[in-house]
Formats: structure tokens, C-alpha cells, sequence
């Protein structure tokens, strides 16, 4: 019963508790560089306005629109799969489906931008394309080392493991993918120049532009709250334990990326990229090393 | 104007042709030093996500058209905030032959052309001073009331019989 209630709740928190976090963010910001910024709620103010709101429909982009509503679907879907999966085993490959749906997720997400007859829209989605050729492919990558590993393909099984050095650099690699995912500095190439400024959602207005953002804040959400369950799966073994923990660290880590955001500088749109290739492979060497060294 | 709309104003900066003095203002609002976005105050690159249009300059004839096509794109309900004296009332372009002569003209225009703007505000001032924008963002959220002489009221009365 218990069990029920604590799934339920950390649902509906996962759901409307994201853009409070942005709020915070967006309040931490402000505080970094010297602001009173904008009230906690105003992600909310701001959904809710665009809902009041005329919608503008951009000409032949009903695409779009389709595929908006499909994102939105599945990145409600695969949050609620998570936080039931960690405690009921849905499946024995529970985290190969979360993987799955996720890479469908970003393939809809950088889809919708290309479908919209706009330079600037097709150009910020070639962007995301570019990145996603490097971030999601590594996050594939990466979760295929770590099942290597472990052998582990759902939740329940995390009680079986234990901290070592190899897994821990692996679930850092997951930890910057998480950052990348979320469309951080210096990684919102999609839409880092003034002139491409929203570049993904340039068409976009009203209750269509608010569904989108919410869906955003879902997706940063989800992207720290999936390596946290993993991490902290290494240390907690009991499945409320574990889900009430990853929930907190989640937000600690919104806070953590938030600050980091602010601090890093914008890079050049062809460099971010690369660099990020090249810090994913130098951690999965490192991780390969440490599996045939056994630390 | 909806309770959420005062408290989430995204604008749109829409240079008319302007000689950038408003523009930089405006740039200068959103520094940390007058934070307009303690007040829910977004500048956007889109006038798809807009609610409010900043327009500096006097409106020339080459812009007009680009000007329309912005409001037009610009989901309702929509705010039109007209910065700077040439944007009020045409300032020293007033009567020249390249510019319809500020937002006036300009409304003339789109009610011609069956587009609605809901809320009009004025910024006077040669360039606007930063503290004006606040004033008017104020205005917009209802924490000021409007100033207006005696003068003009004895105007408006009389005028509304």
C-alpha cells in the first residue's frame, strides 16, 4: 500500500515539479549574478499564461504539432514506466525499455524542428542533430557498458551490485550526458546565437509553446533522475529507499547543473560537439581499464 | 489584461528605425542593475512566444511592411509598447517622406488592414530613460497608476461629454 502512495506521488511530483525547478534555477542565476530575479513560480506563471494565449499556427507544420503531442505522451509515459519500474518490476528489461523510449523520445524531439517550414527552426534542429549524433549515441554506449558489466537489465536487480571504481567513472559519463540532454550552456547550441535564439521552438505560440516547455522541463528531469536511481542504486537496496533518494538527488543535481550553467562560458558550435566525443571516450577507456583491473 | 499575462510579459524588440539610442535602453533594462525580469519581464527572439512589442523608431516606409508582418505574427491578446519620441509621435520625423510619423499612423494602418491590438502603451522620452521602461512595465502589471495632468482629464471629459 505504502508502496503505492510513494509511486504515486513521486508521478505526479515528477510531472509538475520540473518547472518549479527551473524557477529555482532561473532564481539561482539571478543570485549569481547579483539579481533579485524572477518570483520561484514564474515557470508556472509563464505555462499557464501561453495557455490563455492565441495559437498561431506556423503554414504545412501540422506535423509538427502531431509529433509535439506524441513527445509529450511518451515523455509523461516514460517518466511514470521509471518511478513504477524501480519499485514493481514491470519487465526483467526494464532499463532497456527506458532506453529505448528515450532514444524514440529524441528522435521525435529533434524530428519536430525539421518539420517546420523555418530556416532558423531547420537550422537549430541540425544542430540538435549534431549533438544527438555524439550525446544520445554515447548514452547508448555507455548504458551497453554498464549492462556489460553488471549483467543487469531492471531495477530490482540493482541490490545485487557494488561500488567500483569502473562503474562509478562510467555513471560520470551518464551524469554529462544528463547535462548535454538538458540543453544547458554550453550546450544549447541549438539555439546559442542570438539570431537562432529558440531556434527549436521558433514557430511555436500559445498552448502549443506551453506543452513544449513543459515537456522540456519533464525531459531535464528525467535525464538526472534515471543515472541518480542508477548511482544511488549502487549504495540503497530497498525500492521506496532508493526512489525517495534518487527524487532528492535529483533536485540537489537540478541545483548543481544550474550553477554549473552559470558559471561555463558559451563555445563555438562545431567545438562543443568534439569535445564532448572526446571526454566520453577518454571515460569509457578509463572504465574498460578499470573492468580488467577489477577496481 | 488576464491576472497571468501581468505577471509573465515576454516581449519582442521590433526596431522600426530607430537610431539605436531606445535600443540600448532597452538593453540596459535587462542588465542586473534594473533586472527587468524580477517583474516576469522575457525578451524573446520570436514574436510567435511575444506578448509585448518594444517599437523604437518612427516606422520608415521600408520597415512598415516587416512591422505589420511582426504584429500580425504576434498571438493575441497583444500589447504594443511605443519607446522613444519617434515612436510616440514621429519625434523629428515626424512630417519627413521616408517614415509614416510613429505608432499613430501606424494603428491607422492596421485597423485598414483588420489587425487588432489590444493594449497600447507610450514611452516618451528622447532616448527613454531605463526608469520610464520600468514605469511603463508598472503600468502594464497595475502596481502604478496612470499620471495624467488636470489638464488632460479637463480634455477627456469634455471630449466624452
Amino acid at each position: 500500500m505504502i508502496e503505492h502512495i510513494v509511486v504515486s506521488i513521486i508521478v505526479v511530483l515528477s510531472i509538475i515539479f520540473p518547472t518549479i525547478l527551473d524557477g529555482v534555477e532561473r532564481k539561482i542565476k539571478a543570485r549569481i549574478h547579483s539579481r533579485i530575479g524572477p518570483p520561484i513560480l514564474q515557470s508556472w506563471y509563464d505555462i499557464i499564461k501561453l495557455f490563455g494565449k492565441e495559437q498561431v499556427m506556423p503554414r504545412n507544420s501540422l506535423h509538427a504539432v502531431m509529433l509535439l503531442i506524441l513527445l509529450t505522451i511518451t515523455q509523461v509515459f516514460l517518466i511514470v514506466y521509471t518511478s513504477v519500474s524501480i519499485i514493481f518490476q514491470i519487465t526483467q528489461f526494464d532499463i532497456v525499455v527506458i532506453i529505448a523510449l528515450f532514444i524514440i523520445l529524441q528522435t521525435i524531439f529533434i524530428s519536430i524542428p525539421l518539420t517546420i517550414p523555418n530556416t532558423f527552426s531547420v537550422l537549430g534542429g541540425s544542430r540538435e542533430i549534431a549533438l544527438t549524433l555524439v550525446n544520445e549515441a554515447l548514452f547508448i554506449v555507455i548504458m551497453g557498458f554498464f549492462i556489460y558489466y553488471t549483467g543487469i537489465t531492471s531495477f530490482k536487480q540493482l541490490t545485487q551490485l557494488s561500488p567500483t571504481v569502473y562503474l562509478l567513472i562510467l555513471l560520470l559519463a551518464l551524469f554529462i550526458t544528463g547535462y548535454v540532454s538538458s540543453g544547458r550552456i554550453p550546450f544549447d547550441i541549438a539555439e546559442a546565437e542570438p539570431e537562432l535564439a529558440s531556434g527549436l521552438m521558433i514557430e511555436f505560440s500559445g498552448p502549443i509553446l506551453g506543452v513544449f516547455l513543459l515537456t522540456f522541463h519533464i525531459r531535464r528531469f528525467f535525464v538526472k533522475f534515471f543515472p541518480s536511481i542508477l548511482f544511488l542504486g549502487l549504495f540503497i537496496h530497498t525500492p521506496i529507499s532508493l526512489i525517495i533518494a534518487g527524487f532528492i538527488t535529483t533536485i540537489i543535481l537540478w541545483i548543481i547543473y544550474a550553477v554549473i550553467a552559470a558559471i561555463l562560458g558559451r563555445s563555438r558550435v562545431d567545438l562543443a560537439p568534439i569535445t564532448l566525443l572526446k571526454i566520453y571516450l577518454v571515460l569509457i577507456a578509463l572504465s574498460i581499464i578499470g573492468y580488467y583491473l577489477k577496481v | 489584461m488576464s491576472k497571468f499575462l501581468k505577471k509573465s510579459i515576454w516581449v519582442f524588440h521590433l526596431n522600426t528605425g530607430s537610431c539605436n539610442a531606445c535600443d540600448i535602453e532597452i538593453l540596459d533594462v535587462l542588465t542586473p542593475y534594473f533586472d527587468a525580469e524580477r517583474f516576469g519581464v522575457k525578451l524573446v527572439a520570436s514574436p510567435r512566444h511575444a506578448d509585448a512589442l518594444l517599437m523604437t523608431g518612427p516606422v520608415t516606409l521600408e520597415a512598415l511592411p516587416k512591422v505589420i508582418n511582426a504584429i500580425e505574427a504576434t498571438p493575441r491578446p497583444r500589447i504594443l509598447i511605443a519607446m522613444g519620441s519617434c515612436s510616440v509621435g514621429g519625434g523629428i520625423w515626424h512630417d519627413t517622406y521616408s517614415t509614416i510619423g510613429g505608432v499613430r499612423e501606424l494603428l491607422k494602418i492596421l485597423k485598414e488592414r483588420e489587425i487588432e491590438v489590444d493594449h497600447v502603451y507610450y514611452i516618451p522620452g528622447c532616448p527613454i530613460r531605463p526608469e520610464a521602461i520600468i514605469y511603463a512595465i508598472g503600468l502594464i502589471k497595475g502596481l502604478v497608476e496612470k499620471k495624467i495632468s488636470s489638464k488632460v482629464k479637463k480634455a477627456v471629459r469634455r471630449t466624452s461629454g
